[in-house]
């Protein structure tokens, strides 16, 4: 789709069912509405939507962030820790790596 | 105009490139020599530790070293700058302290050993334990007694290398070409004047692809076989075990008045002899274990000594005793075989699960073994020497054995000296079942003392140089060979057990067939397609010799299915069933088997036959495996699994340098670079470029 030919009524339809779908623990839906509408919510001048979409890309923004944030912590405790934790560690992993722990 | 130039110019690109993807295959196989036949070393686990070697997930690849002197070790330890290597030894640098120096170095990406047979054979080779099957059998019952307190280990050329976890591949090539190929790929790419002149230079390399799934041990292993993910279960380790076989001399039932010939549904204690040889062997190479003094001799002397006692005793006569031969697989892995009898015995489920409304032999209990003999680790002995007999204990009924063997034995001109009853005793199946029931009056006849004379236990070695076997295929039989010996050996046997069976010395004149021992010595040690087994009914083996490792369970091995039904040809009674009614009932009739027998023995124009025989087979899976929640790091039975590969194969090839290596991936990353220039400035220029007209 090319947002620059979309009107604004349409971008606010759309910036708004991303922002709900990301609740269903969708984060890369934030990550994008952010991305995609950063520019109509802060660099463009005024218009009618501009300032619901502002809030949206907002909450979409912070969301992607502490997501981001939660994953990324996860991820070093899984790698480091997987072997530690044994039998749990196999049980939480989805492709065993051969030959190794 | 400019534009349908240009059309056509990738038209032609295209045509090229599509010209070189035909021709690839080719350059690949330009590229690279596969070394065929090799056979690579293995990962196997027990509930502790991981044995064995592994390549890296994509195979190792390093530049060939030959290593035929300690100063071609120090070069590629100390001087060589060139790595990773391959070193290239023979089997008589193959040591554990030559394998040690190589892992330590850091340099050294795999090894591989060559020998094409006709090089002089080492002095000794055997990879096993100095002390084989160190902490199982006895030794969980009274504590290990091999190595300790100044007794001698049983395998003194032992280097345990089987039994340490390697960082890198190790392949065995035994082709002659592929050998000439090593060397002169080596002479002609890696010999310099000065290991810095390998740097700039290409180089011939191997690369060794033996990946291994399992890690760390059987526990782990087989808990992750469990796993399974949204799309897939992969497997990573399969146990050790196969098939055990075994037969009595008598049928046994618990019906009265089915065909067998007399009661024999309340045995006394002790009146079932058992002769015992183990079937399988090890080595460190999959797919290529002889193993003709560690087990060979001995399954052949047990086959010939069924055959004779049931020419001995005529099917008219019955007894109260009886004889039960056992092959027992696994034994080189912490006894699987025997442990899973002694374990079935226990619960009263050997040979099979009772069920009263079904004809089968009764339970066979610890409390009916009488005189156990297991031949373990037979040979010729050097002329004027005894075979030995071990036992644990001094007993009158051992006494009685001895002193029967020794009298048959002087008939025969085979000596046997016992060894002084003692808690350490060689590795051998009966050690499981004394660890039981320590007063089974059981003895091991074994052509070695107190130690192995056998310099290649375990080894791919030990082959049929090893006992200087020449077959004879229906020519006189040479005195001093090993036909004669073992022919020998098994008269003293079969007399022996006669005797214990009817309780009187044997007067009539059968004797072992020594042209038999020729031909069971022949088939398991040279050509598995051979007549004898061709006779019994196999026609999935193929003209080679037999590998002895036991192999994983849910895959049937090739030599207990042989051996079985070998037996049944040399013992079994002909029916006149057809094929088709050629099998029991199971669900009426447990107590005898029914084999499709290509021809007679000794007489291959005779028609095919049903024969009725007491063999079967039973179950050689570790009782670890069979019990729930068994707990693997107790080290009370055999926990031992083969870890899986995908593939196991050895390349050889050459190996640029690192210079032009580095030129290759820059000239790479340039035409990378180019084409996305080029790809902007035609889109850049579409309009001009691709204008009508």
């Amino acid at each position: 789709m090319d947002l620059s030919k979309v009107k604004d009524d349409r971008k606010l339809e759309i910036c708004r069912l991303y922002y709900k779908g990301g609740f269903a623990f969708l984060p890369f839906l934030w990550a994008v509405n952010f991305v995609w509408f950063y520019r109509d919510a802060f660099q463009r001048p005024a218009f009618e939507e501009q300032k619901q979409i502002k809030r949206y890309v907002i909450f979409s923004g912070i969301g992607a962030l502490i997501w981001s944030i939660a994953l990324t912590t996860w991820i070093v405790i899984f790698q480091k820790y997987r072997v530690d934790w044994g039998t749990v560690g196999d049980e939480l992993t989805f492709l065993i790596p051969s030959g190794s722990l | 105009m400019f534009s349908q130039h240009f059309i056509i110019l990738i038209f032609t690109l295209t045509y090229l490139s599509c010209l070189s993807n035909v021709n690839g295959q080719r350059l690949k196989e330009l590229m690279y020599e596969n070394i065929d036949g090799a056979f690579a070393c293995f990962r196997r686990l027990n509930g502790t530790h991981q044995f064995g070697c592994t390549s890296a997930r994509s195979g190792n690849v390093g530049v060939i070293h030959i290593i035929e002197s300690q100063s071609d070790v120090d070069w590629l330890v100390k001087d060589s700058l060139a790595p990773p290597y391959v070193a290239v030894v023979h089997p008589s640098m193959f040591t554990k302290s030559l394998l040690l120096s190589l892992q330590s170095s850091g340099k050294v990406n795999g090894v591989a050993v060559i020998n094409n047979g006709s090089a002089e054979r080492p002095e000794s080779f055997s990879h096993e334990d100095s002390c084989p099957n160190r902490y199982s059998g006895l030794s969980l019952r009274q504590g290990q007694t091999c190595g300790v307190q100044e007794q001698k280990v049983w395998n003194p050329s032992g280097t345990s290398i089987l039994l340490m976890d390697w960082n890198f591949p190790i392949f065995y090539v035994t082709e002659q070409s592929h050998i000439n190929r090593l060397y002169d790929c080596h002479q002609t790419h890696n010999v310099v004047p000065h290991p810095a002149d390998q740097l700039d230079r290409s180089l011939c390399a191997l690369e060794l692809r033996s990946h291994m799934y399992a890690s760390v041990n059987s526990k782990k292993c087989i808990q992750r076989n469990s796993y399974k993910t949204l799309f897939s279960q992969m497997s990573f380790c399969d146990p050790l075990g196969g098939k055990n076989v075994w037969q009595t001399l008598f049928p046994r039932s618990t019906l009265k008045e089915s065909s067998v010939k007399s009661d024999k549904q309340v045995e006394s204690n002790g009146s079932i002899a058992v002769l015992a040889a183990r079937l399988d062997a090890n080595s460190m190479f999959d797919g290529l274990v002889p193993s003709s003094v560690g087990a060979v001799t001995s399954i052949v002397t047990l086959i010939a000594t069924a055959e004779l006692l049931h020419k001995m005793i005529p099917p008219s006569e019955s007894y109260e005793n009886n004889v039960l031969f056992l092959l027992l697989s696994g034994e080189s892995y912490d006894y699987i075989g025997s442990s899973r009898i002694v374990y079935d015995m226990k619960h009263g489920v050997f040979p099979v699960i009772p069920d009263p409304s079904v004809a089968q032999p009764p339970p066979i209990g610890l409390h009916h073994i009488g005189p156990f003999i297991e031949l373990s680790q037979l040979n010729k002995p050097p002329l004027g020497h005894p075979l030995h007999i071990h036992r644990l204990n001094a007993s009158s009924e051992t006494d009685k054995l001895i002193s029967y063997l020794k009298r048959n034995g002087q008939y025969w001109d085979i000596q046997f000296k016992d060894l002084p009853p003692s808690k350490n005793l060689p590795p051998a199946s009966l050690q499981t079942f004394l660890a039981e029931k320590p007063d089974i009056p059981g003895i091991i006849v074994t052509e070695h003392a107190m130690q192995y004379s056998n310099q290649f236990y375990h080894s791919v070695l030990d082959d049929i140089n090893n006992i200087k076997f020449k077959y004879s295929n229906g020519s006189r039989v040479a005195d001093d060979s090993i036909q004669l010996y073992l022919r020998n050996l098994t008269n003293t046997l079969a007399h022996t057990l006669y005797e214990h069976v009817t309780g009187k010395p044997y007067v009539g004149a059968a004797i072992a067939d020594l042209s038999l021992m020729d031909e069971l010595l022949y088939c398991y040690l040279e050509q598995s397609n051979c007549t004898l087994f061709q006779s019994a009914g196999n026609t999935i083996s193929p003209a080679k010799p037999l590998s002895y490792y036991v192999g994983v369970k849910h895959v049937p091995g090739l030599v207990p299915v042989l051996s079985g039904s070998v037996l049944a040809l040399l013992t079994g009674t002909q029916t006149s069933f057809n094929e088709t009614h050629c099998h029991n009932n199971v669900s009426t009739d447990q107590v005898y088997q029914y084999i499709w027998a290509n021809s007679k023995w000794n007489d291959s124009a005779s028609p095919k036959v049903c024969l009725q025989t007491t063999m079967n087979f039973s179950d050689a899976v570790s009782p670890a495996f069979v019990i729930e929640g068994y707990n693997m790091t107790s080290g009370q039975y055999s926990t031992w699994t083969e870890s899986v590969w995908p593939e196991l194969t050895a390349k050889l090839f050459v190996k640029p340098s690192f210079r032009h290596e580095l030129m290759t991936l820059s000239l790479g990353v340039t035409v990378l670079v180019l084409s996305f220039a080029g790809v902007l400035f035609i889109k850049v220029r579409k309009e001009i470029l691709f204008s009508p007209g």
